[in-house]
């Protein structure tokens, strides 16, 4: 059988596989997705065509590989698998407590979170889950688990197959683990018929991140091919209004979600972090980045665990935890938001901003006397430069996604490509569906401009926005990292093609905190040096190092033998003994991170948004 | 002899093609879409992905992609070309001195010269260790057949070789890096001191074969009629043993010490882990995870010079050894 054999070969290549691919884009990447507007297009066209209602297509009559006989759009069975959950006893058997279990939509880190009590569909509850089971038809052959192999979910997910077998009399569980690209093709395909895990972490601190990607109709990450008109509604309420007025809307989206279920919240991510006797005052941002300008060091040197970042040491590329790490301290954006108090701060390069009061028009007004490392100013027009670089479609950004959440007037101009009909080549590709249908075409019409109409730079200090859609959260989007500035040194080196881009992004010129102490050296370190004509407040340290490391055991000896200062993600063996050890120096705090488990409620529907 | 190593070398050619061929074709084989999975959970942006495949050539059909990253098929322009009304790059494969790029845009060749030297380095001192004590071991014991030394030999090796490498390199990490803190946890910058360690603990299983294998080995030939002969013609021990008897038994351990240099270049992925040196082991492994085929292929495609080279080395041994083998 495929997993067994995954499993094993996953094992005997190395101790630890988990955490290389968690580091590598295995778990779950501070990334994302999609949607552009041709993306968006197609598939409402298409969606309309074959948008069944829940309870005609039964998504097991048509299942594939190890297909299950269950009817998941019957809402009984999904009440029943969760309420037959016992998330408490997985989470402290299996994790240690290292993860808080899912009793909330979004969250405990975010507004509007109710979590405790107030769903009681998400509560283990073994009677009244084998009574709704049995009601519903009761055992109906194995049930079919889905999840991405490697990446430390089959324990869990096991333990979860079992808790089903003793409380619903399941007969018999299967297991289908997949190498992570394989995974995401079978859930865009619709082949996926079982019960799956999937996670999400936050783009943008709102309940709304949570809600639209996730659940909406043809939302970007809607796997299970929930469609609801009225939780539709909702979210749309919610996201255009701002982000205290939008709760009320969230949370009756979170009720219709408890009552429907069309996933399980499984557990939220907790960070734990061990710091030595020479740093102090060491604390984590929004981003669960470390606060490199409060870090205090007897030493004035900081040594920080990271895991070898993935992409181009900025920005716009950045879109995984290892490598934001690093980008942090590099790079400032416009603002930084108080993670208790949930308010924008001004402690970066903007000095505020406005916006009419439908939230489609903003301006936002720059501080002076920000500069680069290489002494270049800091303009206006070094955020238009980069975010139209990030959202061009061409330069293939990895974070091109993030362009995509505002609707910025103009961003389907240089997000995408023109069409042409299908060929017979395309469906042998597996491009398109059907033959005469409409696929994207890159090659023969790119984008027809590369700059943004909606984004603009007035003068050196202000940049105003139009969008098309009102979105008051729009601040709480920028504050990502995919929205710092780049400088003129970075266009320069764009201009001469991929190997001095690359160059570039070794040795990134930033506006940030710290900058390069020489060029990054891969699988070793990243040396930055506190930069001395810093725009904002500065730092308390002279230099932070980056170390990095490939598995977080080897970066906690390291800790505790002297070598290492501050790490972020202490190894699941150690916890205890870590509390024990370091005490004071251990500190746990709420990610916005969760993984849940999806049920396949509408596999056709889905496969026509992804597909 | 000459004829010989240049036969040897001309069939470098189709053992190159061919193990390149297996290659590529098995990472083409990895089921799944590398640009999806370098998003992580959530889905890419199409547009960026279908600039990224054409980036890549992976609509293409095998053997093209083979024959553009080889050198044999020109590149297709990419996009960005393209729309500068730009040709493409011409023949720019592995036969041109072109690695390619890995998924996330780096030059392989920029990552095979980081990661070649730190395993190169690893390896060499895992072997001068291995070497210089498993062979010392092995001639003691073997020629003091069941004393002491002999029996020490044979219970230490097997203890060596019975603890799996990763206990052993977790447990040399806890006790000598943290306990007393005379090693370096982290060797990430791979210099002589950091290495140290982490070659003792690679070396560690090597050095056990090598001590049993000189041990029996000796022991047979001792008993070998030229060896007798030599005694009774009344050549000194030493010259016995030295010359006569330890050279024809080096025979079996150089046919395993060559075919562990490969494999201590290759097989450190375990070793490389727990200390954190960032060699082509680890290298490769990562790429597989991301199926990051111009990574896997470019390092393993190193890796196959190296078994070539290293193989051809212990076959020209042999007649050095051996003047009774002839090649000719």
């Amino acid at each position: 059988m495929k997993t067994r054999k995954m499993r094993r070969l996953v094992g005997a290549l190395a101790v630890s596989a988990l955490v290389l691919t968690a580091c590598s884009g295995g778990d779950e990447p501070e990334t994302t997705d999609t949607e552009t507007s041709t993306d968006t297009e197609t598939s409402t066209e298409t969606s309309t065509e074959s948008a069944a209602p829940d309870a005609s297509a039964a998504p097991s009559e048509e299942g594939t590989a190890g297909g299950d006989g269950y009817d998941w759009s019957d809402v009984r069975r999904r009440q029943a698998v969760s309420m037959a959950i016992n998330k408490q006893e997985i989470v402290d058997v299996i994790f240690q407590g290292t993860r808080a279990p899912g009793d909330d939509f979004w969250p405990p880190t975010f507004v509007g979170y109710r979590g405790g009590d107030f769903c009681p569909n998400l509560q283990y509850n073994p009677e009244e889950a084998a009574a709704l089971w049995e009601e519903a038809g009761g055992d109906a052959g194995p049930i079919t688990f889905w999840f991405n192999s490697g990446a430390g979910h089959e324990e869990w997910v096991e333990a979860v197959s079992n808790q089903l077998q003793n409380t619903l009399g399941v007969s018999d569980v299967a297991f289908e683990s997949l190498p992570f690209g394989d995974y995401l093709d079978k859930l865009d395909n619709a082949e996926v018929d079982g019960p799956f895990r999937l996670g999400w972490l936050m783009d943008y601190p709102s309940p709304g991140n949570f809600l639209g990607p996730i659940h909406a109709t043809a939302g970007s990450s809607n796997h299970t091919g929930f469609s609801n008109e009225e939780f539709d509604a909702a979210v749309q309420a919610g996201d255009s209004k701002s982000l205290e007025e939008a709760v009320t809307d969230y949370q009756a989206a979170g009720d219709i979600l408890c009552e429907e279920l069309p996933i399980v919240p499984m557990f939220y991510g907790l960070l734990q972090a061990v710091y030595s006797e020479d740093v102090s005052n060491v604390s984590f941002d929004s981003f669960q980045a470390l606060n490199v300008t409060e870090v205090e060091s007897q030493d004035g040197d900081v040594s920080v665990y990271v895991c070898e970042p993935q992409n181009s040491l900025f920005g716009s590329m950045t879109n995984e935890t290892c490598g934001s790490e690093v980008v942090n301290g590099l790079f400032s954006g416009l603002w930084s938001l108080d993670k208790d108090s949930g308010e924008i701060v001004f402690d970066e390069v903007a000095e505020g901003f406005e916006s009419n009061d439908e939230g489609t028009e903003w301006t936002i007004t720059l501080n002076e006397g920000w500069t680069f490392h290489d002494g270049s100013p800091v303009t206006a027009q070094s955020f238009v430069d980069a975010w139209n670089w990030g959202a061009y479609a061409p330069n293939a950004a990895q974070n091109s996604y993030f362009f995509s959440l505002p609707q910025f007037a103009g961003y389907g101009d240089v997000s995408a490509c023109g069409t042409r009909e299908a060929t017979q080549e395309d469906v042998d590709a597996e491009v398109a569906a059907e033959v005469g249908e409409e696929v994207a075409d890159c090659e023969n019409s790119p984008p027809s401009t590369d700059t943004i109409s909606g984004i603009e730079a007035v003068d050196d200090t202000t940049i105003e926005i139009t969008l098309d859609a009102p979105f008051p959260q729009l601040p709480l989007v920028l504050l990502y990292n995919a929205f710092d500035p780049l400088p003129p040194s970075f266009f320069e080196a764009a201009e001469q093609g991929a190997d001095a881009l690359n160059a570039w992004g070794e040795a990134p010129v930033g506006n940030g905190p710290f900058m390069m102490d020489g060029s990054w050296e891969h699988d070793v370190q990243v040396a930055t040096t506190a930069y001395p004509d810093f725009g904002g407040e500065g730092p308390n340290v002279d230099s932070i190092t980056y170390k990095i490391y490939a598995e977080d055991t080897t970066g906690y000896n390291d800790l505790r033998s002297g070598a290492l200062d501050v790490m972020d993600q202490v190894p699941l063996a150690e916890i205890t003994a870590a509390q024990d050890e370091f005490g004071d120096r251990y500190i746990e705090e709420a990610t916005s991170s969760f993984n849940y488990l999806g049920f396949p409620i509408d596999l056709e529907l889905a496969a026509s948004w992804h597909g | 002899m000459f004829r010989y190593i240049i036969r040897r070398i001309l069939q470098f050619i189709p053992v190159f093609f061919g193990a390149t061929f297996l290659i590529f074709a098995m990472v083409f084989a990895i089921p799944g879409d590398p640009i999806q999975a370098l998003a992580g959970d959530k889905p890419v942006d199409p547009t960026t992905k279908a600039v990224l495949e054409d980036r890549y050539n992976l609509e293409d059909p095998l053997l093209e992609q083979y024959g553009k990253y080889i050198g044999l098929i020109p590149q297709d322009p990419t996009l960005d070309q393209e729309i500068a009304g730009e040709p493409g790059d011409g023949f720019a494969g592995v036969l041109q001195g072109e690695f390619g790029y890995s998924l996330n845009r780096r030059p392989v060749s920029d990552i095979m010269a980081d990661a070649i030297p730190k395993t190169a380095k690893l390896a060499l001192m895992a072997f001068v260790f291995e070497i210089v004590l498993g062979i010392s071991a092995g001639v003691i014991a073997g020629l003091r057949r069941g004393s002491f030394a002999d029996n020490l030999v044979l219970v230490s090796t097997l203890a060596v070789i019975a603890i799996p490498v990763f206990v052993a390199g977790y447990a040399a990490q806890l006790i000598v890096g943290v306990r007393l803190g005379w090693a370096p946890v982290n060797a990430a910058q791979a210099t002589f001191g950091q290495l140290i360690l982490p070659a003792m603990v690679l070396g560690a299983t090597s050095l056990a074969y090598i001590a049993r294998l000189t041990r029996t080995s000796l022991n047979e030939n001792l008993r070998a009629d030229y060896v007798k002969t030599a005694t009774a013609k009344g050549l000194p021990r030493t010259r016995v043993i030295g010359r006569h008897t330890l050279r024809n038994s080096l025979i079996p351990v150089i046919t395993y010490l060559g075919i562990d240099l490969g494999a201590l270049m290759g097989g450190a992925i375990i070793t490389e882990g727990i200390f954190n040196i960032p060699g082509i082991g680890r290298t490769v492994f990562e790429g597989i995870i991301r199926s990051d085929g111009p990574v896997v292929v470019g390092v393993t495609t190193f890796l196959v010079v190296i078994f070539m080279i290293s193989n051809l080395l212990v076959d020209v041994m042999y007649a050095w050894l051996d003047p009774r083998i002839r090649y000719e």
